[in-house]
């Protein structure tokens, strides 16, 4: 099997696409374009796609990862052109090249979350969602499949969080943990709702725009 | 996707159901098209989007420039809630615009205990349920699919219903819709235009008649309306529209595959099955024809399996042909075929064994019934012989997984009848036994028993459905019988859910207010066990003077006028009567493969000829 990394984004309606569905809308975009995959081998043969990274429904992705086999030893051309064509709107190739780096060098995403208050943001809670983010004693809820559990947002965070003004109100861009030590940034920004004093109507826009590696440097 | 919904979809259960943007769904330019129309389909995405005819539909209606059909199926209660509690109105997928917005919303009538989903949707859109409140501004609101040969129960919701196959009459009303209102014309003088066409109803030109005690006597027909409405039928089923690309969905469904048709219509005449004789007459597709629709359809979509599709599979011709010329390409595409509906007297290993090479699935079989006495009152022609024959080859084969269907509460069934279900199990457990099979892979065997339910437009229309308490003895007495039966397992519906459907099923316009109040009340989502609450039912029921057990359980004089006798799929009254004359002696009559039972739907033909 010849192993190739395909860089894509995943926005608007495709979005809410979940994990395990996205797997089977790529398998079946790859039939469309004519790009046969390798198989893997045994009694229940399917097509080897993996995505690296799964990412919770209603982010935004623009820079994620999946990985699919080839039978022969060289990446078709056009592949993303013709991938494009077969993907359903809101799902791009953007490039793909062979897998060399190993997927569990992928150690953190680079998130934007906006935020708008329907109503207007006060000083106060403007402060108070800083406070939130900055002090690395604050606690959040992290969900997983075994339950719920608190944890401190200081060991999922590398780097300060950068805020800055957004239309409706603020934006701020951290880096979280992902794979083995991952965060969710929902978990950021259902402890932002519940923490702050009438956020309860917020709306939370939550873009994963990198992948990064342990040391912080673009992955790919 | 509008932009209000994004703040909450990633809340509830399923977002991609409420998303749209799957890949091959279709958009238009909507100041470029004359007419708007939303298939409605009264229950989950996952479930409408399974369904075949639907995708039919939205291909026939989407080809044609004027007209841009959409989506919209029920939401879950957690999304209805979210809906609700923000105001926001029920929307079509393609558009995101509110159903308000349309021409025309056709509902797809699949199974009754969607019928409240069917009020809910409409509501949730900020339309009125029953026809004669609404006004010229409002959609028109239409109904097709099998439910509405016997539509009477909901009549009053639908300004006009399509009766039979809507492949040609489904854009030619549409047609005549968009000329009539750009002539100036009102929905009334529409649906008078309309009335005139073969398989179209307006139930408002339709005033039920009722008799001093209560029963149905006739209609008083109005406006130069037919009398009887005939369905409309694709005679030449081989060139019949069919869509060669479809939309791929982004999350699970139901029937997660590509879909061919073989044929439509059964020559097999069960009496209980109402779709056995309501797609008559048989109409068969060419093995050509399908392998081009079917290679088309998969290189378009995607999907990784191909479904050949009918109401008995293993009856159709060419079979073991066009499995051959699928499996050609199939093999090498990582496309696998799957065969439903396949009959044990038909069952051919060798095709079973080319089909599926690798996975052995299970298998199933659907005797209906446990002894051959009764097995001939429902003329299902299938002797224990065959079954055990099939069953035989089976476990040769290497499938160690066999399913077995049965009905409780057949016309003329005893306790004797049920035991038969028992020693059939007890038999398919010993042919194992006695079989090649690797003893060390186990067997499973269930039995899967359902209840029946009169349905009109079959033979067993006059019979009563046997009354609740009943069916329970008859569930008990049977897993009694199989408790002690190792590697069989045995599994029931509720006999509640089908009461219901018995209700509905032979049921007439008196309901209509029962189901009103019956989804005011709270009922929706009734196929669905974590929803069904039959005591909602039965105080609608009581509420409105409605006695559940007048439709489900008495049984109808052959003499009787039927509510749904102006409703016609081809096939005479006088066959029906025959066929239940000779259920009642116990006598089976020939498939009409073999024989010509002369039930009357060659007449819908030109010619008046089978093609069979």
């Amino acid at each position: 099997m010849y192993k190739v990394r395909l860089r894509f984004e995943k926005e608007g309606t495709a979005r809410f696409i979940s994990h395990l569905d996205l797997m089977q809308v790529f398998q079946r975009s790859f039939s469309r374009a004519a790009i046969p995959l390798w198989q893997t081998e045994g009694f229940n043969r399917h097509a080897y796609v993996s995505i690296a990274l799964p990412m919770p429904v209603g982010v935004t992705g623009r820079s994620e990862f999946l990985e699919f086999g080839l039978n022969g030893e060289e990446i078709p051309p056009e592949l993303t052109d013709r991938l494009n064509r077969a993907l359903p709107p809101g799902i791009r190739a953007i490039e793909a090249y062979p897998a060399v780096r190993p997927v569990k060098e992928m150690a953190f995403g680079l998130y934007r979350i906006g935020i708008s208050a329907p109503g207007g943001m006060s000083d106060e809670q403007r402060e108070r969602a800083e406070t939130l983010l900055s002090n690395h004693e604050t606690r959040l809820i992290k969900k997983s499949k075994s339950g719920e559990k608190e944890v401190a947002l200081r060991d999922f965070l590398l780097g300060e969080p950068a805020w800055e003004p957004s239309d409706g109100g603020l934006a701020v861009t951290l880096r979280l943990g992902v794979g083995q030590e991952s965060l969710s940034p929902l978990a950021v920004t259902r402890m932002l709702k519940e923490r702050i004093p009438d956020a309860k109507n917020w709306d939370f826009a939550v873009e994963r725009t990198e992948i990064l590696d342990a040391k912080g440097e673009i992955f790919r | 996707m509008k932009k209000e919904l994004e703040s909450f979809l990633g809340a509830v259960q399923k977002p991609s159901r409420y998303t749209g943007g799957e890949y091959g769904a279709i958009l238009k330019d909507k100041q470029a098209v004359r007419f708007r129309f939303c298939l409605c389909f009264p229950d989950l995405y996952e479930i409408g989007m399974s369904h075949l005819g639907s995708r039919i539909l939205y291909g026939v209606y989407n080809r044609d420039p004027d007209i841009w059909c959409e989506r919209c199926y029920a939401p879950w209660t957690d999304m209805e809630a979210e809906l609700r509690g923000r105001g926001l109105s029920l929307y079509a997928l393609e558009s995101g615009d509110p159903l308000r917005a349309f021409d025309m919303l056709g509902f797809t009538l699949q199974y009754e205990l969607n019928y409240t989903n069917m009020l809910n949707m409409l509501d949730m859109a900020g339309i009125e349920p029953f026809a004669a409140e609404r006004g010229e501004d409002d959609p028109l609101i239409v109904a097709g699919g099998p439910c509405v040969y016997n539509c009477e129960p909901v009549a009053d919701f639908f300004d006009l219903i399509m009766i039979g196959e809507g492949e040609e009459i489904s854009p030619a009303l549409a047609h005549l819709y968009m000329d009539t209102r750009a002539a100036g014309g009102t929905k009334a003088d529409f649906l008078k235009e309309a009335a005139k066409l073969q398989g179209v109803y307006v139930p408002s030109f339709y005033t039920p008649l009722y008799d001093e005690g209560g029963r149905f006597a006739g209609m008083d027909v109005r406006e130069g309306a037919p009398e009887t409405v005939v369905k409309t039928i694709i005679e030449d089923f081989d060139k019949a529209y069919f869509p060669s690309e479809g939309i791929v969905p982004s999350t699970g469904i139901v029937f997660d595959r590509a879909m061919v048709e073989l044929f439509r219509g059964c020559a097999r005449g069960c009496r209980f099955c109402q779709a056995g004789h309501t797609y008559r007459p048989l109409r068969a597709k060419k093995p050509e024809t399908l392998m081009a629709q079917a290679k088309a359809l998969v290189q378009s979509t995607g999907f990784e399996e191909l479904s050949l599709s009918s109401l008995s599979t293993s009856d159709y011709g060419e079979l073991g042909a066009l499995c051959d010329g699928l499996l050609n390409w199939t093999e090498g595409a990582g496309v696998s075929l799957s065969l439903p509906s396949l009959r044990a007297d038909s069952f051919k290993i060798d095709l079973m064994e080319r089909v599926q090479k690798v996975r052995k699935s299970g298998l199933t079989f659907a005797p209906e019934a446990g002894t051959p006495r009764l097995r001939d009152v429902i003329n299902k022609n299938l002797t224990e012989e065959d079954l055990l024959s099939a069953c035989r080859i089976a476990f040769d084969g290497g499938w160690n997984n066999v399913k077995l269907y049965f009905m409780l509460g057949l016309p003329t069934e005893t306790d004797e009848d049920l035991a038969g279900i028992a020693d059939m199990a007890a038999s398919v457990l010993h042919c194992w036994r006695s079989s090649n099979a690797n003893k060390n892979r186990g067997v499973k065997i269930t039995v899967s028993v359902s209840s029946f339910v009169p349905k009109s437009h079959t033979p067993f229309q006059w019979t009563g459905q046997c009354p609740m308490e009943e069916l329970r003895r008859k569930q008990e007495f049977l897993k009694e019988k199989l408790k002690r039966m190792r590697n069989v397992t045995y599994n029931y519906h509720e006999a509640k859910t089908s009461y219901l459907e018995a209700v509905f099923s032979r049921g007439d316009r008196r309901l209509a207010p029962a189901i009103y109040d019956a989804w005011r009340s709270g009922c929706r989502m009734d196929s669905w066990d974590d929803c069904f609450d039959l005591g909602k039912w039965l105080a609608a029921f009581e509420k409105n003077n409605v006695d559940p057990a007048f439709y489900a359980n008495r049984a109808l004089d052959l003499s009787d006028k039927l509510p749904w006798a102006h409703i016609s799929c081809g096939v005479t009254d006088e066959y029906f009567k025959r066929e239940y004359r000779r259920a009642m002696e116990g006598k089976a009559s020939p498939d009409c493969l073999k024989n010509c039972v002369g039930c009357g739907a060659d007449r819908l033909l030109k010619g008046g000829k089978c093609h069979v």
